[in-house]
């Protein structure tokens, strides 16, 4: 973890160092797999071989090296929690650090379909076809086609050529062909406890957790999404908060609060399935994401039930209602959420 | 005949996966790479080319496809967003 810290102070020096150039940049997409929501601003360098990002998003502030770093779609993101207020984080403060830094690599990659087999060459003539005539695709001129990506050039086309039917009916295909995506997400974070050890007397100790998870995705784009995962998590659980003063004495006394005992070593090993699957009721659309877990250690049972129907201004499904349920107390749970927007993906 | 390096990118800060199909249009060969944000080959001056960039991601994942080394390059240019988690992209590329 040390190394990691390291690493950490350096990449925020090189920031520090280039705050001039730095490029603001608005991203509104989800990032799931790092379970990151709607970074409302971030940071960026760019540079031939290096991308360095730093935000401040659900009360932490990270870095994430992804993209033109790796050459295949792998990111690292390194991150310290924000202060409870939620003010900015002073990166240089090394201190903060130590309290709970974490670092998460991501590494996904798709397996190769019936895409494996398209010639680039047979599917030119469609752009061609549009340069000698881009009013059959509602274009003005023909540098409109050169912009396009093979995904618009045939929902725009509107002419009936036979001989660009073939094209367009594989470039459909193309599109629709199912999609598996394999990978795996792996996270070491430190964390510091104080818990008394006798009467008023405490111990700081640092411990750390560790997660490692597995997963198969299969996507029809737009229609489908179905997520098999397994994860391994060891993590350490604090003991109930307590305050204590010194017994005895006259006057004011000084008390402290720390956890009643020394973290817990707790393992889980949790397999779930999860179904992604977008629909439309009376042409409203909404959304369904159930997804059940099993615990082995535990023997917990758990399932989850968004049904969701709350659009936010740029229509995406963000929200809606939840059922829970488990089996060590057998009870439903209802509660109404706002998250991250919905995609098969 | 000189060789040229092409260079072909996906600029992203998102997740997203991304094949490149490359194939020469004299003679049909071509060679895919999976899996990658980037690849770079050496390829005879003046050899014309296709490329299909096949993208995969969220919906509204931003990114950009950039090709340089090449003497001539048609493709898009501007920032894309996934749109139905995939995109394809058409590149005719004149070494």
């Amino acid at each position: 973890m040390k190394t990691i810290k390291i690493f950490l102070l350096a990449m925020l020096v090189y920031n520090t160092a280039y705050a001039l150039d730095l490029e603001t940049i608005a991203l509104s997409q989800t990032d799931q797999n790092l379970g990151e929501t709607e970074n409302s601003s971030i940071s960026s360098i760019s540079g031939n071989s290096l991308q360095l990002s730093a935000g401040a998003d659900k009360g932490t502030a990270s870095l994430k090296l992804g993209s033109s770093f790796f050459k295949n779609n792998m990111s690292l993101l390194l991150s310290v929690p924000l202060d409870k207020g939620g003010s900015d984080k002073d990166f240089n403060d090394s201190n903060e650090l130590v309290k709970n830094t974490s670092a998460k690599l991501n590494f996904q990659f798709s397996l190769a379909g019936k895409n494996r087999d398209i010639d680039p060459v047979k599917w030119v003539p469609l752009v061609e076809y549009c340069e000698s005539s881009p009013s059959e695709f509602g274009y003005e001129k023909l540098d409109d086609c050169n912009g396009k990506r093979l995904d618009d050039l045939i929902k725009d086309f509107k002419g009936n050529t036979r001989a660009l039917s073939d094209i367009t009916s594989q470039i459909d295909l193309a599109l629709k062909e199912p999609i598996h995506l394999v990978g795996f997400t792996s996270t070491l974070a430190q964390k510091n406890f104080e818990y008394f050890t006798a009467d008023t007397t405490t111990e700081k100790k640092t411990k750390y957790t560790g997660a490692g998870s597995l997963y198969y995705s299969y996507v029809k784009p737009s229609q489908l999404g179905i997520t098999i995962e397994y994860e391994y998590q060891s993590s350490h659980k604090a003991g109930d908060t307590e305050t204590r003063c010194p017994a005895g004495g006259s006057g004011f006394v000084t008390c402290k609060e720390a956890r009643n005992s020394a973290p817990q070593s707790t393992i889980k090993r949790v397999s779930s399935v999860e179904l992604r699957q977008p629909f439309n009721i009376l042409s409203y659309p909404v959304a369904i994401s159930p997804k059940v877990s099993y615990d082995n250690n535990d023997s917990l049972f758990e399932a989850k039930i968004p049904f969701l129907f709350f659009q936010d201004t740029k229509n995406n499904l963000t929200g809606g209602v939840r059922a829970d349920w488990a089996n060590d107390d057998h009870d439903w749970d209802f509660s109404v959420f706002v998250g991250s927007k919905f995609d098969v993906f | 005949m000189a060789k040229k390096t092409i260079k072909m990118k996906i600029e992203t800060q998102a997740e997203m996966v991304s094949h490149f199909i490359v194939q020469e249009v004299a003679t049909g060969k071509k060679f895919r790479e999976d899996n990658v944000r980037n690849i770079e080959f050496d390829v005879e001056e003046g050899t014309k080319m296709a490329s299909v960039v096949e993208v995969t991601g969220a919906n509204g994942s931003k990114y950009k496809l950039k090709i340089t080394g090449a003497t001539k390059a048609t493709y898009p240019t501007s920032e894309q967003q996934i749109d139905d988690n995939r995109d394809l992209i058409l590149a005719r590329i004149t070494a």
